[in-house]
Order: C-alpha cells, then sequence, then structure tokens
C-alpha cells in the first residue's frame, strides 16, 4: 500500500460518471477505476535584488509541477481562495493502482530549474540574472478515473478523466486491439461487459448495474 | 499635442510611481511569474486581450479600411474565425493526432508528426523570422505614434521609440505590479470602446455609416473594394480570409501545460470571456477605418500628416481633443510596448532555451543563457530600426505579408500531417521553404497588383505541389506513424464524437502514460 497525500478532487466517481453523460448521453458506460499518477510541485524563489542596493527585496516566485513519468513541466492556476497553495488529502491505495515515477528527484530538480529559468526569460522583463533556489518541495499523487465504455459494436473503449478538474481524453486504445485480441482478452472484456466479474467487483465500490439502478435512479442522472 | 504629451507623461510617471511605492511599501516584492493567485476569469480575459492588441488594431487594420471600405473586413472574418476553427469537428482529427503525438505546440506538432528534427529547425527558423516582421510593424507604429505626439521625423520616432521599447523589456518588471497590466488593459479597451460609441452616435448608426459611405462611393459597401478595385479577383479574397485562420499555426506560441489545482469552471469562464472579446475587437477598429474615411474626407486637413495610419488617433483628436485623446495615444503606446515586450521576450526564450542551451551549450550556466537571451532582443532591435530607417513598411501590409507567409509555409504541413499519410519530412520541409519564399517574394515585389493573387495563394498553392511531389523521395512515412494516423482517425472502434470534442489537449502526457499502464495491467491479469 501507499500512504501519500493526493490533489484534493473536485469530483467524486458519480459525479465523473454525470459529467461525461452530460456531454454524451448515448455512453454505454461499463466500468470505472481509479489510477494514481505521480507529480512533484516545486516552488522557486527568483531572487534578483541580492548584493544590489535598490532592489534588493525585488523577488520572482516560479511555480511548477513535474511529472514524475514522462518529464513534463506544468505551470500551475490556483483558486483564489486557496492562498496559492495546493489543496492536499491524505490517502493510501494500492501500489498496482499507481503509476510508478520513471524520474528521480533531482532530475526532476533540473527539470524545474530549467522550467522557472525559461519563465524568468520570456516573462519577468528584468535585466538580471537571478539566483534560483527551491524553497518548496512536495511530492504527491493526482487521481484520475478510467472508464471503460461500449460502442454500438460492442467494441470498448476507455475514457480517462481527471478527478481534479474533469478535463477527459479517450485512451489510445486502438493501438491495443490487435493484441488484446490476440491473448483472448477481448472475450474477457466481453465477459465484464454481461456483468460477471462487476459482481465480484462490488465491494471494492466499483460500478455495477445493480448498484447504479439502486443510488442513482434514472431522473437523478441528468441526460 | 500639448496636453496629449503631457498625459502620456502622467501615464508612464504614474506606472512607474505605482510600482516603485508598492516596492517600498511591501516587505518583500513578491511576484508569481507561474502559478500565485488568480485574479478572476473577467481580469484574467481582459489581460490575455491586451497583450492581443497591437499597433496592428489600432493602425494597420483601420488603415485598409480607409482605403477600401467593407472589403477590409474579410481579414476580420479570417482574424476572428482563427480560434473557432479548433472548436468545430473539422479540426478533430488533427486534435486527436496532437494528442496522441502529446505535442502542445504546432510546431512540436510538426516535428513529432514527421519525425525529423530538420522540419523542426525549418519551421522555427520560419517562424522566428516571422515574429521579426510582426515585431517590426509593431516598430513602425511606435514610430508613427511618437511623430504624431512631438512632429519628429520618422526615423527620430523609430530610435526614441525602439530605445522606450527596449527599456521597458528590460526593466520593466522592477516596476510591475499585478494590477499595472490591468489598468492597461482598461485604458485600450476603454478608449477604443469610447471612440467607437461616440463615432457611431454621431454618424446616426450603422445604417448613417453606410449611407455616408454610399455618398462617397457605393463600392465601399461592396465585395470588391472601393472603385472595385480586387474585382474578380477571389485570389486575393480567400488569401485575406485564411491568412489569419492559418498563419496564426505558424506563429510560435511559448505554451506552458497548465495544470489546475481549484476549481476548473473559472478557467472555463476565462476562455469565454476572451473569446468574446476577440469576435468583439476584431472588427471595432475596421469600423473606425471607415468612419474616419468620412470625416476626414469631408476635412482632410483633421487627418494627422495624412497618414491613413494615423485615421483612429486623427479620430480621438478630432472627437475629444484633450485629455480623451492623450489617453488613446497612451492607449497605442501600452498596446505595442506589452505587444512587443512579449514578441522580444519569446524570441529571446527561443534563441536562448531552444537554440544555445538544448543545441549548442547543454551544460551553459544560467548567467549565459540569460547574456544570450538579451543580447538577442537587442540585436532584434537593432536590425528593426535599420531596416525601418533603410525602407519603412506599410504597417498593414508587412503584418499581412508576414501572415501570408506564415500560413503559406505551415499550411500543407499542418494539413497533410492527418490527412496523407504518405506525407513524409522532405515533402514537408520543402513545401514549407517554398511556401514561406514565394509567398515572401510576392509581397516585397507587389506582384498582388499586378496579378490579382494573394500573396497567400501566391505561396500555399506551390507549397501544395511541392508537398506532392517531394513526398515520393527521402524516407518514407514509418509503419508506426502510418498506425498512429490511422488511429487518430478512429475508424476501428466508434468512440463518442462528443467526447472526442471535449477532450482536454493538456492530458495528452498523462493519457498516453495511463494507457501503457492500464493496458500493461490487463495483459499481466491474462497471463496470470
Amino acid at each position: 500500500m501507499i500512504s501519500t497525500k493526493i490533489l484534493g478532487t473536485q469530483y467524486t466517481p458519480r459525479e465523473a460518471l454525470i459529467m461525461l453523460l452530460n456531454t454524451d448521453s448515448t455512453l454505454d458506460i461499463q466500468d470505472i477505476e481509479d489510477v494514481y499518477y505521480p507529480y512533484i510541485r516545486m516552488r522557486f524563489q527568483m531572487s534578483v535584488g541580492k548584493d544590489r542596493k535598490f532592489i534588493k527585496k525585488l523577488v520572482k516566485y516560479v511555480d511548477c509541477i513535474i511529472d514524475r513519468v514522462s518529464g513534463t513541466a506544468y505551470d500551475t492556476v490556483y483558486d483564489k481562495n486557496t492562498d496559492s497553495k495546493p489543496y492536499y488529502v491524505d490517502a493510501e491505495f494500492d501500489e498496482e493502482d499507481a503509476l510508478e515515477s520513471v524520474l528521480s528527484v533531482e532530475q526532476c530538480r533540473n527539470k524545474g530549474h530549467d522550467f522557472a529559468l525559461k519563465q524568468y526569460i520570456g516573462k519577468a522583463k528584468l535585466m538580471f540574472t537571478p539566483d534560483i533556489e527551491i524553497i518548496e518541495e512536495e511530492q504527491f499523487y493526482k487521481k484520475f478515473y478510467v472508464i471503460t465504455c461500449r460502442d454500438k459494436e460492442g467494441m470498448h473503449y476507455f475514457i480517462m478523466v481527471d478527478a481534479v478538474d474533469g478535463g477527459i481524453s479517450v485512451l489510445d486504445h486502438e493501438q491495443h486491439i490487435d493484441t488484446l485480441v490476440r491473448m483472448g482478452e477481448y472475450d474477457q472484456i466481453r465477459a465484464i461487459a454481461d456483468g460477471g466479474l462487476l459482481e465480484s467487483m462490488a465491494e471494492e465500490e466499483y460500478l455495477e448495474e445493480e448498484i447504479v439502478e439502486e443510488e442513482y435512479p434514472e431522473e437523478e442522472i441528468t441526460r | 499635442m500639448r496636453v496629449e504629451i503631457i498625459v502620456l507623461i502622467c501615464y508612464f510617471i504614474g506606472m512607474i510611481a505605482m510600482g516603485l511605492y508598492w516596492n517600498k511599501k511591501s516587505k518583500s516584492s513578491e511576484d508569481y511569474m507561474v502559478g500565485g493567485r488568480s485574479m478572476g476569469p473577467l481580469v484574467t480575459a481582459l489581460t490575455l486581450q491586451t497583450t492581443a492588441m497591437s499597433g496592428f488594431m489600432f493602425m494597420g487594420g483601420p488603415s485598409l479600411a480607409y482605403q477600401f471600405g467593407y472589403f477590409a473586413l474579410f481579414y476580420a472574418i479570417g482574424d476572428a474565425s482563427g480560434g473557432l476553427i479548433n472548436l468545430t469537428v473539422l479540426a478533430r482529427r488533427m486534435r486527436r493526432l496532437s494528442q496522441l503525438l502529446d505535442a502542445i505546440s504546432p510546431i512540436e506538432y510538426l516535428e513529432k508528426r514527421y519525425q525529423s528534427i530538420p522540419v523542426k529547425i525549418i519551421g522555427c527558423i520560419i517562424a522566428v523570422f516571422g515574429l521579426s516582421c510582426y515585431v517590426l510593424g509593431q516598430f513602425m507604429a511606435t514610430g508613427k505614434t511618437l511623430v504624431t505626439l512631438f512632429g519628429f521625423p520618422l526615423e527620430a520616432g523609430l530610435i526614441i521609440g525602439v530605445t522606450v521599447i527596449l527599456f521597458y523589456t528590460f526593466v520593466g518588471g522592477y516596476f510591475a505590479v499585478a494590477w499595472t497590466d490591468v489598468i492597461q488593459g482598461f485604458i485600450m479597451i476603454g478608449s477604443l470602446i469610447v471612440i467607437f460609441v461616440g463615432v457611431m452616435f454621431d454618424m446616426g448608426g450603422f445604417t448613417g455609416l453606410h449611407e455616408r459611405l454610399a455618398a462617397i462611393d457605393p463600392s465601399l459597401l461592396g465585395f470588391w473594394g472601393r472603385d472595385n478595385h480586387y474585382e474578380g479577383q477571389w485570389g486575393v479574397i480567400a488569401g485575406a480570409s485564411l491568412i489569419y485562420m492559418i498563419g496564426y499555426m505558424g506563429l510560435p506560441h511559448s505554451v506552458n501545460k497548465h495544470m489546475a489545482m481549484g476549481s476548473p469552471k473559472k478557467a472555463k469562464t476565462s476562455v469565454i470571456y476572451a473569446t468574446i472579446w476577440t469576435q468583439l475587437f476584431c472588427f471595432i477598429p475596421y469600423f473606425l477605418g471607415m468612419a474616419g474615411l468620412i470625416y476626414f474626407t469631408a476635412e482632410p486637413q483633421n487627418l494627422i500628416n495624412g497618414d491613413m495610419e494615423l485615421v483612429i488617433p486623427s479620430l480621438a483628436a478630432l472627437k475629444f481633443p484633450g485629455v480623451f485623446s492623450g489617453l488613446m495615444l497612451t492607449a497605442i503606446m501600452s498596446a505595442i510596448m506589452s505587444t512587443v515586450a512579449a514578441l522580444m521576450l519569446l524570441i529571446a526564450t527561443i534563441v536562448s532555451i531552444d537554440f544555445y542551451k538544448r543545441w549548442l551549450r547543454p551544460d551553459a550556466s544560467d548567467k549565459k543563457v540569460v547574456f544570450v537571451s538579451r543580447a538577442s532582443i537587442v540585436c532584434v532591435g537593432v536590425i528593426g530600426v535599420i531596416i525601418a530607417i533603410l525602407n519603412p513598411p506599410g504597417i498593414f501590409k508587412l503584418i499581412v505579408d508576414t501572415f501570408s507567409f506564415l500560413g503559406a509555409a505551415f499550411m500543407p504541413s499542418y494539413i497533410c500531417a492527418i490527412w496523407w499519410k504518405k506525407a513524409n519530412a522532405t515533402g514537408s520541409a520543402v513545401s514549407m521553404v517554398v511556401g514561406c519564399l514565394m509567398a515572401w517574394s510576392w509581397g516585397t515585389f507587389n506582384l498582388e497588383g499586378i496579378t490579382g493573387i494573394h500573396a497567400f495563394i501566391a505561396g500555399v498553392v506551390p507549397a501544395w505541389i511541392c508537398m506532392i511531389i517531394f513526398s515520393n523521395f527521402g524516407k518514407p512515412t514509418s509503419p508506426e506513424m502510418c498506425d498512429l494516423i490511422e488511429r487518430a482517425k478512429g475508424k476501428k472502434i466508434d468512440v463518442s464524437k462528443q467526447v472526442e470534442v471535449a477532450a482536454s489537449k493538456q492530458l495528452s502526457t498523462e493519457s498516453k502514460a495511463i494507457t501503457q499502464f492500464v493496458f500493461s495491467r490487463k495483459s499481466a491479469m491474462v497471463e496470470a
């Protein structure tokens, strides 16, 4: 088990499904599972005015988040009510539900440093080279939902939903269809769709048809 | 003009004083360059819009409307449509391929699709050249504004104006506070709206505007421009409509991936506000140009220096002389300075980070990288002033020519990336070079007037031909890329169209990694 902090989610599984159904009411949803993605957040202090009498107080900050799987750098958009701090909650989940970090912390720091320097060059409108140091560093995970859907032919595809901001993306399932068919997985996916394996997953709060009808009656789900 | 000069000077002193006061008062001059407190969707949208407003909006566009009437709106239509086209289902396949390639900018999209560093380098060079031309256009607008105010010769106006811009680019950060952009934005947008409302009220609305234009020359209300100048020249009209739609793809963007830490609703609201602002402000300057034609046909002595590109400052001086006219000129200077500073810093980032640090000196220190970035800004400024003094171009023509060659260079490569699997790096590289050179030459030697063909069309047609011919040479598209293109078409599985349109580009990296993770897990389950 991994005990760590994750970004506070705005969307529960139910809300994620409702949001998807609001996007397309004809979606044939089969399953939902949680996946956790590792990141590291760093706050860089760019001190421009050190040893310079008239501008010694001039300091710029750059926040960045590094994706620990691909090394991509993100800037952040905070809600104005959160006082420039992300909102974390403590969480525990299986290691199997989390992607493995590929980049080390040191590699992430180097990427963050380059990102901060690029922001400085591109935005600061300042002459002098800053002293760059990390003043905050936090490792965290972000939760995504992976939702299995079925098209009209009964073929499965997968939609990923960001549990924090509700962003969606369709997974590149077509790359793996041939592999899955060769391995016989496709037949097993049909079994899942027919309700077989879903019953065994009910204890883990995964969605199944009976639970859907009982807890989310049609009139409550906006179509 | 004395009042206007006083207003301009007071404005700049006020901005500097506000920054100095804030720096002195606060314990530390904390400023988040990225991250930090959001200022709300309306203000965010306002600052987004003000960075888009430039000398072209205040000078170049209105001058074309002054000359040719309603014909000028073809350019506005292209400008307004450029952002909207990405929201349509037509762009679905392109967007899907962008996601599968995990490419957030157009140049990155081309590099990854054609699997070619030379394509990226050629694309970057064309994009930086386009950026530099755009900056040159803003320098001209600065020079003309100072000519309006002080009566300098253009050369002196250019040198002083560019010096002020460079000063702002290097030291603006020492005086900036969060509200500087907001105040500038309100002045820019507010002054434009006040002039527009005042002028249209005077005219009697659009009905009055049309009647008076018709009284001067009915052809001003027509398709083909004044005296039917462009009659039958569909190539020019097509080019005018398309250059901004396509040309924007060629301008390099300093694009970051964003991660929202809170409610997504505000971010989406900002985009909606920004879209509304953009749609509105694409058209207003052109209508002001037409209104200026009406006023200054009757009283030509009121058009400053007889220069069509000064139609909006002339309207401000005529209708609202004194303080408001000064504010209008302040707005123009602010718009130009903020746009040019942003563009020059973008060039600096590309040169220092993408070329110098990434390619030439990966172990360069921060100090060297910053030095290279600042040196590149000075070079752009000096070269730009020299070119502007030796051969002063018209603002409108310069900007249109720039977007023409950007659009001609990138359109075939961008469209063939998803629609033609055979399109390869050789075809893309040759089509970009030929498209750019043809469009640029067409504009430089003024061949549009002789041939009736817009520079964009003159560039894009040969670019397409080169893409088709030269894709038969060089390394063919790899089987993996062909498979990716097929997957982007989404033929094997009928994914919800609404979901695909709503998919977020920001999640392409996670999507790729989670796809691998999910299917590895499924494979492991099956094997077990």
